[in-house]
């Protein structure tokens, strides 16, 4: 099996195929006619102010808790929202919304959900569905990376040809993820989309599927988006990491860095949740209190009311990004920033282990 | 190429051909709503190329004979044979039920897709209209509809389209509200396709199986509409050989001739009851528990 290049963190390409400069989105929640009528219209901010990039043949691990985030920001790469302020750029071109992309600009996305059964129309073979993928992608441009055929699509995914007749509700659910992962495939996309892509999967389906997006990313030289709250399964994958909280990146880096040698407390806290298979281990303790409510955010930095660490000035101030190691921090107490050591740095991970816990 | 393609085509014939005789014999009632159809049909294509008599042509020496050999169903009072007249008259029916429906389908459709497709004010508007339509008890309207118009067949099959659409257009609009929230079409934007792409692939095969069922059960109901505003006088006119008409003339006659009203009568209700069996049996066949077989159409 072949293994991604972890180690080069120095992106192949200059231009980004993904860019997202000062993305912020927010949602209007509108109760009642009553709170209509009186104007005192909340609006809950689902996605504050995110810079992120991805890189061709680079994986960026999307991680955060539910209702972080993470799946508005990966619509809005995709186009299903547009942004309230800042920009999305595709190969450094800015683009808009799903409606007003070109087919060619929609062809350089490729997505995988979660229910990969559902993103296939029920009345269809899965075939069809394919073709309908790889139409497109015909018409404009010369097929460099020989999928033409539906059977060599199938057949890069592990799936014989006759798979090509079978309805979406007769496969397996990993059938039917490499089947989505074929027709994301299909268009000759720069970058894929992957939305928890492996969740509703057993464990060693889970392995062999991010085993072949390895494998794909190898062949194809294609950019990674992968969305996941399991952190496990990100640091299998990613290159780089993102971390989300409350609509906010607070962390990003390199995967083993940031896996290594967490910076904000908040990264730190995610590790520590993660359930050790030593019994020998005391089990996680888990972060107190509940992420904030996006209506209604806290000021300064959004994880002071839950962080062990915070200060007075975490209330007032809202934190900038800071360079350390490599990774980019916000926030007040990350180690350079403050000078001083983190003192509960009890996670020790152990990164030999858990990949070949995957493997397993 | 074509070896794989032409399996494959074989294997979804056989597949629906399956599906198609598993699911409607299995059910008793469907196959006498189904029966009924059928003889229906066959009866309306083939009975007046068969039968021997003119549905206008008048014998005043044969008035109101009671049903005999050579008139199965007895003749009226001007000495037209019952059964042919019959027998016209289901063609008539019929096509007008077909008319009438597909005009309802497909208007009914089209305003259900704008309305769920644009959402808004579009959607808005386009539903107030639909509730105000539905409010009116549906014949009452029809017949204001034809009394204005005018006595014709023409103007009832006018009046009715135009009353009866709207059921359409809800089903439609909420089940394609509930359809294009489905990944697979989201997906199929996500490509680049365009709108025009989705609906025609996606949104309208998706939400086609309720309306069928809906407008095979609204086929009997436009039989006895159209009939009913005959017999009112605003449909069909003498000699026109409408079920409907024919019920009202020979009302007059109904203690001399039994014939002359029930003939109609029975027709009437025999053809909405297979039309509605076989809408019932349809439903239950394509209803969304057993979406593998709703999939299918």
């Amino acid at each position: 099996m072949i293994e991604p290049d972890r180690d080069a963190f120095e992106p192949p390409s200059d231009t980004p195929v993904v860019e997202l400069r000062g993305v912020s989105k927010s949602f209007s929640v509108r109760n009642s006619v009553l709170e209509r009528l009186s104007g005192s219209d909340s609006s809950a901010k689902a996605v504050c102010d995110v810079s992120l990039v991805v890189h061709p043949c680079e994986t960026v691990g999307l991680v955060g808790e539910s209702g972080c985030g993470k799946s508005t920001l990966a619509k809005l790469v995709t186009g299903q929202l547009t942004p309230d302020r800042g920009q999305v750029r595709l190969d450094g071109t800015r683009v808009g919304g799903v409606s007003d992309r070109s087919a060619g600009q929609c062809r350089r996305i490729g997505v995988v959900f979660q229910h990969a059964g559902e993103s296939f129309d029920p009345r269809w073979p899965v075939g069809r569905s394919l073709s309908e993928a790889r139409h497109d992608a015909d018409m404009g441009s010369e097929n460099e990376r020989g999928l033409g055929d539906i059977e060599q699509l199938l057949c890069s995914v592990d799936l014989g040809p006759e798979i090509a007749d079978r309805y979406p509700r007769e496969l397996s659910g990993g059938q039917i993820q490499r089947v989505a992962l074929a027709r994301a495939l299909a268009h000759n996309p720069d970058v894929i989309v992957l939305d928890e892509p492996v969740s509703g999967l057993d464990v060693a389906t889970q392995a062999t599927i991010l085993d072949l997006l390895a494998d794909l990313q190898q062949r194809f030289g294609i950019g990674y988006l992968f969305i996941s709250h399991d952190l496990a399964v990100v640091q299998y994958l990613a290159d780089r990491i993102a971390v989300m909280y409350a609509g906010e990146v607070v962390e990003v880096g390199p995967a083993d860095g940031l896996f290594g040698d967490p910076n904000h407390p908040y990264t730190e806290a995610l590790l520590q949740a993660i359930p050790s298979p030593d019994p020998g281990v005391a089990p996680p303790t888990p972060l107190d209190g509940d992420p904030p409510d996006p209506t209604d955010r806290p000021t300064g930095c959004p994880f002071h009311p839950r962080c062990p660490a915070a200060t007075t000035e975490c209330a007032e101030r809202h934190p900038e990004f800071e360079t350390v190691e490599g990774a980019r921090v916000r926030c007040f107490h990350a180690p350079e920033a403050t000078g001083e050591c983190e003192e509960d740095r009890s996670y020790q991970p152990n990164r030999s282990t858990r990949s070949s816990r995957i493997h397993d | 190429m074509s070896g794989p393609a032409a399996d494959t085509g074989v294997r979804q014939e056989s597949d629906q051909r399956d599906e198609w005789t598993e699911v409607i014999p299995a059910d008793r009632l469907a196959q006498v709503g189904l029966g009924i159809v059928f003889i229906l049909l066959v009866l309306a294509v083939f009975g007046p190329i068969v039968s021997p008599y003119d549905p206008a042509t008048q014998d005043l020496s044969s008035r109101l004979e009671a049903p005999s050999l050579t008139h199965p169903l007895g003749t009226d009072q001007l000495g037209r044979d019952v059964l042919t007249r019959l027998l016209h008259g289901a063609r008539l029916s019929l096509g007008i039920a077909l008319a009438v429906t597909s005009v309802r389908l497909v208007v009914g459709t089209a305003v259900g897709l704008v309305a769920g497709y644009a959402g808004g004010w579009i959607d808005e508007a386009l539903m107030r209209l639909v509730d105000t339509l539905l409010a009116f008890p549906g014949i009452v309207l029809a017949l204001v509809i034809a009394g204005i118009l005018g006595p014709s067949l023409v103007n009832v099959m006018l009046a009715l389209s135009v009353v009866g659409w709207a059921s359409y257009a809800r089903l439609v609009r909420s089940s394609v509200l509930s359809v294009r929230e489905r990944e697979f079409v989201t997906v199929a934007r996500l490509l680049g396709h365009t709108r025009t792409h989705v609906t025609a692939r996606h949104l309208i095969p998706n939400v086609v199986a309720p309306v069928v069922v809906l407008a095979t059960l609204d086929i009997g109901g436009v039989i006895l509409g159209t009939a009913g505003l005959s017999f009112l006088g605003l449909g069909a006119q003498p000699p026109t050989p409408e079920w409907g008409t024919m019920l009202a003339s020979g009302r007059t006659y109904l203690r001399q001739a039994w014939w002359l009203v029930n003939a109609p009568g029975v027709c009437i209700m025999f053809t909405v009851f297979g039309f509605n069996l076989l809408g019932d049996s349809l439903r239950d066949t394509l209803s969304p528990t057993q979406s593998a077989q709703m999939e299918q159409l």
